[in-house]
């Protein structure tokens, strides 16, 4: 499939997931009742819950998606490992720290959200200290550091749940396996996608060149200590981004860099706009399903994200030979 | 243009040259030989600025290597590396354009010269038929055409070429050094190693000869190329081979 047709096809399916998801939900909308809604004109509820709850909700969804899609890509280069996903290097482990501690001693929302973030930022600033600052800039060992740190997060989350009460946990299960109900901070989480994306598809050469191995990158010309360091601050900065719109949602960014590399486009200068369209379609429909399936429940993101993502990659695993 | 000024080396221990001084000048093909673990892949690597030398300094057009920006760095020297250590996902043709790196100048992706640059150099290495093939599906011998080609596509005026014959036949063997002598006289500086006396008999004006026991000799190839520098480089006996008016080395099994 050429990279073109792939981008228009990926173009189509964020704007039918997008329509899917402004129609789904407690009140079924057909187009026609949206877009007249999206205009202000029609009924007054239809209006309000079109533009309050469901264009904040999917434009949320689909920022968070292309952020942890686009933070893969950029560690997958970095790390010039296949396996890398957004929450390896630790950052995951310890904004969700951050966010339970604020749990467990009873703060609302703006303060979760504000340790969540402290807890991340002090989890990027160790594993980069500790992994990369001693002179020779080694991706293993900043990989291992991230790794390690991860465990000990977990171990602190394991600890911070055994010491919540009862009525606390369910809250904090649903911010560890994802959630989208209170999508604050839309509007910065779309700058940093777009800006992170723009200037990672300008700049997509070098991240082929790192990918292709550090002496090579150095042989051709790339400064490449001040690329990794930057790589790094990018990736953290999208999967902070993302852990304050939506909490830990998982598989995102492992899969989606790979479900494109599966149908053929490697050459970062595609991957990383295809990776976060496909990312953001991708969420807009787990998020969608997650609220509506067993409405009025509202399940986990991070539950549906892996159920619809696993047979999806395996099957394209069992077609490519 | 390429210049090793008191230069001693070491990895993991050992010491593979000390005190190495010696100068690349325009238009010379350096050969770099010597036994299997000899430390000639780190003297390239020491060469090109990967490798921090024990002491002494390289210095390229007068100028330190680590007073040099990367990107001016690689638009006069390149470097044909023995292993990359990594996998490139796109296609052959944006394998070689990678080549134009150092002379990006814009944001926007590479210029049209760069891509008529790395058309020709494909064509040239009679790749073209390859240009849209996934790198990482090519034979071993593809994959070091493919290199060659970023490398000729990279236009540096001095070229470090850690075996550039490896994974090659017979017929790319010959085409890949006819298009290195033409580089040669274009007035490029060359530093090959080798393991084929045979190129380095044909290709090279001067030699450095790499010892086991750490010392390590350069000059011209036709008066270090003998029977007993050679014997004694490889520890082993050699025959000698007169065919066509040439003289030629081979081991002697």
């Amino acid at each position: 499939m050429s990279a073109r047709l792939l981008i228009i096809l990926l173009l189509l399916l964020a704007v039918l997931s997008l329509g899917f998801g402004l129609a789904s939900g407690a009140l079924p909308l057909a187009p026609g009742e949206i877009g007249r809604a999206l205009l202000g004109q029609g009924d007054a509820t239809t209006v309000e819950v079109v533009r309050q709850l469901r264009v904040p909700r999917v434009l949320a969804a689909f920022a968070c998606g292309g952020l942890l899609a686009l933070a893969g890509v950029l560690l997958q280069a970095l790390l010039r490992n296949p396996l890398a996903d957004p929450y390896i290097l630790g950052v995951s482990g310890g904004a969700a720290v951050g966010a339970l501690l604020a749990m467990l001693l009873g703060a609302g929302l703006v303060a979760t959200q504000f340790s969540s973030f402290g807890g991340a930022l002090l989890a990027i600033l160790a594993v980069f200290g500790l992994g990369f600052c001693r002179g020779e800039r080694n991706i293993y060992r900043l990989l291992l550091t991230g790794v390690v740190l991860s465990a000990g997060c977990g171990a602190l989350v394991s600890l911070l749940l055994a010491l919540a009460q009862y009525e606390q946990v369910k809250g904090m299960l649903f911010w560890l396996m994802g959630d989208l109900p209170h999508p604050e901070g839309v509007g910065f989480a779309w700058v940093v996608l777009l800006a992170v994306g723009l200037a990672a598809t300008l700049y997509s050469s070098g991240l082929d060149l790192l990918a292709g191995g550090l002496d090579k990158a150095a042989v051709l010309g790339l400064a490449v200590g001040r690329w990794q360091a930057a790589l790094y601050f990018a990736a953290a900065l999208l999967t902070v981004t993302a852990l304050q719109l939506g909490g830990s949602i998982g598989f995102v960014g492992l899969m989606m860099p790979h479900a494109i590399r599966l149908l053929g486009v490697s050459a970062h200068r595609w991957l990383v706009v295809m990776s976060a369209l496909l990312g953001g379609s991708f969420l807009m429909v787990a998020d969608t399903l997650a609220r509506t399936l067993w409405s009025p429940l509202q399940l986990p993101v991070g539950i549906f994200t892996a159920l619809l993502g696993v047979p999806v990659l395996l099957w394209l695993l069992g077609r490519r030979r | 243009m390429l210049q090793a000024q008191n230069l001693t080396v070491e990895i993991g221990g050992k010491i593979i040259c000390r005190d190495l001084s010696f100068e690349v000048r325009s238009g010379e093909c350096w050969g770099v030989l010597g036994q299997n673990g000899a430390g000639k892949t780190t003297l390239l690597r020491t060469l090109a600025g990967l490798h921090s030398p024990h002491s002494g300094s390289v210095y390229c057009d007068g100028q330190l290597l680590a007073d040099y920006a990367r990107r001016e760095l690689a638009q006069r020297l390149g470097v044909l590396l023995q292993h990359e250590g990594g996998e490139f996902w796109g296609s052959v043709r944006d394998y070689v354009l990678l080549g134009r790196f150092p002379y990006r100048s814009g944001l926007f992706g590479y210029s049209a010269q760069d891509e008529e640059i790395a058309r020709q150099t494909l064509a040239e290495m009679e790749l073209a038929d390859l240009a849209q093939r996934p790198f990482n599906t090519l034979s071993g011998g593809e994959c070091q055409r493919v290199a060659i080609a970023q490398l000729l596509a990279q236009q540096s005026r001095c070229c470090l070429l850690d075996e550039p014959l490896q994974h090659l036949d017979l017929r790319h063997q010959a085409q890949v050094v006819r298009l290195f002598m033409q580089q040669r006289e274009q007035g490029r500086a060359l530093v090959m190693v080798l393991h084929d006396m045979l190129w380095a008999q044909r290709c090279c004006d001067r030699v450095l000869l790499m010892f086991p026991d750490g010392t390590v000799r350069h000059g011209a190839a036709q008066n270090l190329l003998t029977r007993t520098s050679l014997e004694a480089l490889y520890q082993c006996s050699l025959r000698e081979l007169d065919a066509g008016g040439e003289h030629y080395l081979v081991p002697g099994v």
